[in-house]
């Protein structure tokens, strides 16, 4: 298998294929992310075991292979695993409920595929600098969190073409964050943009590199 | 528009409102394709073609920006073209008027910008553009196409409520390829498909019983890039109409069901002043060598436009016919590039990777770039393989196995970039890699031979 290996975090490395298929790239990228929280990397580094993931509206499948430092995750069911979990991809891997026998493994999973949200801030200066250099891309993002009582708003960038997103604290840091794919939010009316037809196709792709990283 | 198209135009308008007046015409349909191969246009009266035969009849920019589901593309920068849905314009190419039945018209034409420019990324517009790139370098092109498709017994209308699955093949399902005595119902439609072609002037060379059951083909003689491309898109429209006129279900996927895949075969060669360039006494000519330098150094990114969907990489599979290699061969069927040598009018090139799903226009466009590739930087092809192209141990490359990897290859392909333009091929790869989102977020299985989800999308069209 030709890997796709990011430099180890906290010391649990965590590979998948080069051509791997979106959701075998979301769990690697989320486990990737709790391998740099210094609370989730103990954990991370703990699991040992197959666990495959099934979506619960699609038939998307992929199989983690936890080892300790080396985490492999795997497209579609490879073999037989410790632990089989119906997830739901577009909020961040919620499942239904995990029987006794495994609850153990379960919640240390599931604990690893939900990592803590950022602050809605933070995850916009990060989508901001892993982006802002895409092909396309507006000169300046504005971020607009919207509460029932107050609106705040960050200005990432300087320039003339401006895109906007909206929406509360949470859907901001799930989009940002990759927790959440953009377009989907905002079909769903979530979270509210302004911009251009062609601004909103760069920024889909924007959201499928902090999402997928692809 | 340049000058000499707006003479044309102009010359040709009183030729166009007669051949209106004189058949009594009173729908013409205006006819393009669009990436996925499918036949896009409007339907307009006598008096609308008459008032947009120099300004071209509008169509919202999404004309190249839709998927098959009925999305908008996402995902990728846009060209300047690209806005919140602005017009493009399609003008008619008076040389393709035909009367397509009592009282109707219909005629090709290609895209283009409010300010006059080609639209870059479309089809008929590139393929000119390659043309005249070959032609500058003292060549001309003459093709050929294989045309395969798959035909069904039940009506489309019985195909789409079973979902395009478990369809009966005309013609039953034992057999093999060439089979002649296949029942009367699948003749019939064949010959009514050729009686279709020669009442449209589509000319016709051949057409068989081919591998899978069901399946046909049928190849158009060989001419000029661009009249050979008008003549499969019509083509297929015939096939798509006799079909339905004769309660029958057609479709050009790539691989309609577990049994079998199907092609669009390229046949080329290179002409100056009506002789072949790719004839010499014996092995191939020096033009076709670098012909086929260019063909191999450009075929991994090539394998995006040729294997367009996701079922379009079903087909790669040793044995069963497509090739899996970037290789080519004299005579030898398993490569991707079969040389046909030593006859001074049949010396050809066969490019056997396009899938039955592919926009021929960009295909022969993209062969072609890599043909220009091959003769500007005088490239020398690979050894030729004399071997089985299948199932080697090693040293051959593979061609790339999926949607994703041919993309990636055609985003790294710095050649086609080169010849093609980089707006198509960023455009060309964006609308790819939402293809392959869109297939595995929302439904598509690539554990299983072929997914529901495919059916639903590739069977009517492209």
């Amino acid at each position: 298998m030709s890997s796709n290996v990011t430099s180890p975090s906290g010391g649990v490395t965590v590979h998948c294929d080069d051509d791997a298929p979106p959701v075998v790239r979301l769990v690697a990228r989320t486990l990737r992310d709790a391998a740099r929280d210094p609370e989730l990397v103990s954990v991370l580094g703990r699991i040992k075991g197959r666990v495959s993931l099934r979506s619960h509206n699609t038939p998307q499948r992929a199989t983690i292979d936890f080892g300790g430092r080396e985490v492999a995750v795997l497209a579609g069911a490879v073999g037989p695993d410790e632990l089989s979990l119906t997830v739901d991809l577009d909020d961040r891997f919620g499942v239904e409920g995990i029987d006794e026998a495994h609850h153990t493994l379960g919640d240390q999973v599931l604990a690893v595929l939900r990592p803590r949200l950022p602050d809605w801030r933070q995850a916009a200066e990060t989508f901001w600098a892993s982006t802002r250099n895409l092909p396309g891309m507006p000169a300046q993002l504005i971020c607009i969190c919207k509460s029932a009582d107050s609106c705040q708003e960050i200005t990432l960038g300087s320039g003339d073409s401006r895109y906007s997103i909206a929406g509360s604290a949470e859907s901001l840091a799930r989009v940002f964050s990759g927790a959440d794919d953009l377009l989907t939010k905002v079909l769903a009316g979530s979270v509210e943009v302004r911009g251009t037809l062609p601004q909103l196709s760069v920024m889909t792709g924007a959201s499928w590199k902090v999402r997928y990283d692809v | 528009m340049s000058e000499a198209v707006v003479r044309s135009l102009h010359d040709s308008k009183s030729e166009v409102l007669d051949f209106l007046r004189d058949r009594e015409i009173s729908t013409i349909r205006l006819e393009a394709t669009n990436h996925d191969g499918a036949l896009i246009g409007k339907n307009v009266s006598p008096s609308k073609l008459r008032s947009g035969l120099t300004s071209g009849f509008a169509f919202a920019d999404v004309a190249f920006g839709l998927d098959l589901g009925n999305l908008p593309q996402f995902g990728f920068a846009y060209p300047q073209w690209r806005g919140n849905l602005p017009d493009v314009f399609l003008r008619i190419d008076p040389s393709t008027l035909v009367e397509w039945s009592r009282g109707r018209a219909s005629v090709m034409g290609d895209f283009w910008l409010p300010d006059g420019s080609p639209l870059p990324v479309c089809p008929r517009n590139l393929l000119r553009r390659m043309t005249e790139k070959l032609a500058s370098l003292g060549y001309e092109a003459k093709v050929a196409v294989e045309i395969e498709a798959t035909v069904f017994e039940e009506s489309i209308h019985v195909a789409r409520s079973r979902k395009y699955r478990d369809l009966t093949p005309l013609g039953g399902s034992a057999g093999f390829a060439y089979h002649v005595a296949r029942s009367k119902d699948w003749d019939d439609y064949m010959l009514a498909v050729a009686r279709r072609f020669d009442e449209l002037g589509i000319e016709w060379d051949v057409w068989n019983d081919e591998a899978a059951s069901g399946q046909v083909e049928v190849n158009l003689v060989a001419g000029s890039p661009m009249s050979v491309c008008d003549s499969w898109a019509r083509a297929r429209q015939v096939m798509r109409e006799v079909a339905h006129e004769y309660g029958h279900s057609v479709t050009f996927m790539a691989k309609p069901t577990a049994e079998a895949g199907q092609a669009s075969h390229l046949n080329l060669s290179l002409q100056r002043d009506g002789v072949n360039l790719f004839y010499q006494d014996a092995g191939p000519s020096p033009v076709m060598r670098q012909a086929i330098g260019g063909l191999m150094a450009t075929l991994p990114g090539a394998t995006s436009i040729a294997l367009p969907q996701i079922t379009s990489y079903r087909r790669l599979v040793s044995l069963t016919g497509p090739p899996v290699t970037v290789s080519w061969g004299v005579d030898n069927k398993t490569t991707a590039v079969r040389a046909v040598v030593g006859h001074p009018t049949y010396s050809r090139l066969e490019h056997r990777l396009p899938g039955a799903d592919a926009n021929l226009y960009l295909v022969t466009a993209t062969i072609l770039a890599g043909i220009i590739a091959g003769l500007t930087h005088e490239l020398e092809p690979p050894a030729e393989v004399t071997d089985m192209a299948w199932c080697l141990p090693d040293g051959l490359p593979p061609i790339p196995p999926t949607m994703s990897k041919a993309a990636d290859a055609l985003s790294h392909d710095q050649l086609l970039a080169e010849t093609l333009g980089a707006e198509f091929v960023d455009y060309w790869v964006g609308t790819r890699r939402w293809e392959w989102m869109q297939f595995h977020t929302n439904g598509g299985d690539p554990s299983v031979e072929l997914s529901e989800w495919e059916s639903l999308r590739y069977f009517e069209l492209p």
